[in-house]
């Protein structure tokens, strides 16, 4: 058996996966600096990010999370949902 | 009757012991240690090794002092209510969070990418607002 | 054109059945073909009622039959020593310490004395599913080993012609499955209580390694030994129970660290204490093996000293004892065997060159067949006994040895391993099958107890030794058996 799941869930050594982002120069960033706009939903949070917001793309639209110190070290997508919650809708016809 | 770790267990009951529900633990005879949530064969069976007790030792053949041995060591480790309580925060800060995990767990659904389209009992057992353990 | 008549039931040519029967449309079967008797056998039988009382019944056969596991297992291991069915063979000798060594009665089955019967079995000679049961009263039959054990037992007593009174005979008992090596040990033991001697064994060896009795580290050794008081202790019951007599007319001759024992006790007294406290057993045990193997008493105590008598130790299973046992020390990895005290003590007896029984006597460890867990390199230790005996040289390139990268346990193959111009040397004694003369006597013993019906002659033994793959006594106790249940008719049958 497996010692635990998460230890198969990506090879120690690559390291997190660091991803490019367009991060503000300076820190902490002005309040006017519009959230970080990204598809990286696989980018690990770094503990440089907390504070920051990001706009991460769900599929669809570019949704807004605020980072906080205990989402690091775990995925931007992780936070956005790229599933519509089921739901019955009556039709007309019939 | 010894007392191991504020639970009364029988003489005749197996001190290593395999797995059975709680429910028949304490008429089963073949469990004591592994009654304990948190301790399964692995733990348990390196337990015995470390005070050198054979693996087929009944409750009341064991000495004093390796009763209070027992005793010490296991209220040391993360059992029973400090375990359920640990896994139970595991699981609510992923909530808190906002996790896809989380939500999974909310909602009672299957947390680890398994098909919804049927077989679900599990989760929905036990994947509540608040997790049963 | 094909007739509407069935020619061959030859159905309508019963027409006064027919007038009896009730009228067709009550039990229609019959009427379409009576000589065919199958269609109504083979119908589903009449729907009855379904019964309450019945379904309760069979139920409750059903819980009756399984029984307590407690009950099952006492059930498996009964040893019954006799069959009140079986008929009472005439003549039969019972073995005695005179006639042990008479070759004359090679191939006869001599039986086993009633007094010795509870000394052999509180040794636990006897085992299950050896066919004690199917007899009228327990015996062995006399082989050629046998007349040459028994020879030794009148060597090493200081009787006899040929007397070499402390003598140390070591011997690894080996053979095929169903060769007789346990009832050869028994056979000894049986010897050993006529002879007097003290007689210690360890029934089965895998109950040392097992990790089914209790085990204490030694404070101190290096690397750590093991101590397993509950089995001491079994085994000094076991020893005081069967030798009772001799041991209780042995005073104690040397001084111990004991408490309880007195200058005047008897070494059954000092046993007797290793069995009521187990942490005492080790202590005890020692002691009681320092008293049997002294030649002469400490001084102050030489008043009550009688030499002490030879001594017989009967191992079988000696494989369980070269290999890991279950049981773990404190960083959890495996015990080997030889790091159990008690194992030790015993293996160290027949280790080459050692004579640690200052007395004399006889060691046989037996190996099992049907119960053996396959150690390379107790294999290869024996091949290198075998071929020691048969003149090779360890330097000789035919001497075998482990092969490359097999692994084998070290430390067994230096057990084993020969110490040159040092008496006493380990012996391979191998069992093979009787002769054609002693399975002739063997079979006639079956006869005689009633339980073959075919007259034994040379042919018919001749069948039977071969079928038997040469004689393996094993084999033709089953054969035995085999004619038996064949010869009953069967209620079924008729």
């Amino acid at each position: 058996m497996f010692a635990t799941r998460a230890l198969l869930g990506r090879s120690v050594w690559k390291g997190p996966n660091i991803v490019p982002l367009p991060l503000p120069r300076t820190l902490p960033p002005s309040p006017k600096h519009s959230p970080i706009r990204t598809q990286k939903r696989a980018a690990t949070i770094l503990p440089n990010f907390v504070g920051l917001r990001f706009a991460v793309h769900n599929g669809k639209t570019y949704q807004e999370i605020q980072i906080t110190e205990e989402m690091v070290g775990r995925k931007l997508g992780e936070y956005v949902a790229t599933r519509k919650r089921f739901t019955y809708k009556q039709s007309k016809n019939k | 009757m010894v007392f191991i770790l504020g639970v009364n267990f029988p003489e005749r009951n197996l001190l290593k012991a395999s797995n059975t529900s709680a429910l028949t633990s304490q008429h089963d005879p073949r469990k004591s240690l592994e009654s304990f949530f948190g301790i399964g064969n692995h733990t348990s069976s390196r337990l015995l090794a470390r005070f050198n007790i054979h693996p087929t030792c009944r409750v009341g053949e064991l000495a004093n002092k390796q009763v209070l041995d027992m005793t010490a060591v296991l209220s040391d480790m993360k059992i029973e209510n400090d375990l359920r309580r640990e896994v139970v925060n595991d699981i609510k800060r992923l909530k808190e969070t906002g996790t896809y995990r989380g939500r999974r767990h909310a909602l009672g659904l299957p947390v680890r990418g398994q098909r919804t389209r049927t077989q679900i009992k599990t989760p929905v057992k036990l994947n509540r607002m608040e997790r049963r353990m | 054109m094909a007739s509407a008549w069935c020619w061959s039931c030859l159905s309508r040519l019963r027409p006064t059945t027919r007038a009896v029967l009730p009228p067709p449309s009550a039990i229609p079967r019959l009427t379409s073909a009576p000589f065919h008797s199958s269609a109504v056998q083979y119908a589903p039988p009449l729907k009855k009622k379904s019964n309450s009382m019945t379904q309760l019944k069979y139920r409750q056969g059903q819980t009756l039959r399984r029984k307590k596991k407690k009950t099952r297992k006492a059930l498996r291991k009964r040893i019954i020593l006799s069959n009140p069915n079986a008929l009472e063979v005439e003549g039969m000798q019972e073995i005695s310490a005179e006639n042990i060594v008479d070759a004359r009665l090679r191939g006869s089955v001599l039986g086993l004395p009633v007094p010795m019967l509870d000394q052999l079995r509180a040794v636990q000679a006897f085992k299950p599913k050896q066919g004690w049961s199917i007899f009228r009263r327990p015996g062995a039959v006399v082989r050629r080993d046998t007349v040459e054990m028994g020879r030794l037992f009148e060597k090493i007593s200081g009787e006899g012609d040929a007397a070499e009174k402390g003598k140390v005979v070591k011997k690894v008992v080996t053979g095929t499955k169903g060769s007789g090596k346990t009832v050869h040990l028994l056979q000894a033991m049986s010897m050993g209580f006529l002879k007097k001697w003290v007689v210690v064994t360890i029934p089965e060896a895998r109950e040392l390694v097992s990790g089914d009795t209790a085990y204490v580290p030694v404070e101190g050794s290096k690397p750590t030994q093991y101590i397993q008081p509950g089995a001491t202790s079994a085994l000094l019951m076991r020893t005081v129970e069967a030798n009772r007599e001799v041991l209780s007319g042995l005073k104690v001759s040397q001084k111990h660290d004991i408490a309880g024992v007195k200058p005047t006790s008897t070494l059954e007294d000092l046993a007797k204490l290793g069995f009521q406290d187990p942490a005492l057993a080790w202590p005890v045990f020692k002691a009681l093996w320092t008293e049997l193997t002294v030649t002469a008493a400490a001084p102050g105590m030489e008043k009550d000293f009688q030499t002490r008598p030879p001594m017989l130790v009967a191992v079988d299973g000696l494989a369980h004892w070269m290999h890991n046992s279950a049981y773990r020390d404190t960083d959890y990895k495996l015990i080997h065997a030889h790091d159990l005290v008690f194992v030790k003590h015993f293996l160290s007896l027949l280790r080459n060159g050692q004579a640690e029984l200052k007395n004399g006597g006889m060691l046989l460890y037996a190996t099992s067949t049907s119960n053996s867990p396959g150690v390379y390199a107790l294999e290869v230790a024996l091949d290198q006994m075998t071929a020691r005996q048969a003149g090779t040289k360890p330097t000789s390139p035919e001497y075998p040895s482990a092969e490359a990268y097999s692994n084998a346990d070290p430390r067994v193959l230096d057990l084993f391993k020969p110490i040159e111009g040092k008496e006493p040397q380990m012996e391979l004694q191998t069992l093979g099958g009787l002769t054609r003369d002693e399975t002739r006597g063997y079979l006639e013993y079956f006869a005689r107890s009633g339980l073959l019906r075919e007259p034994v002659n040379e042919n018919w033994v001749g069948e039977k030794w071969s079928m038997s793959g040469g004689g393996i006594i094993g084999e033709l106790e089953k054969l035995g058996r085999h004619v038996r249940s064949a010869a009953i008719p069967t209620p079924a049958a008729n």
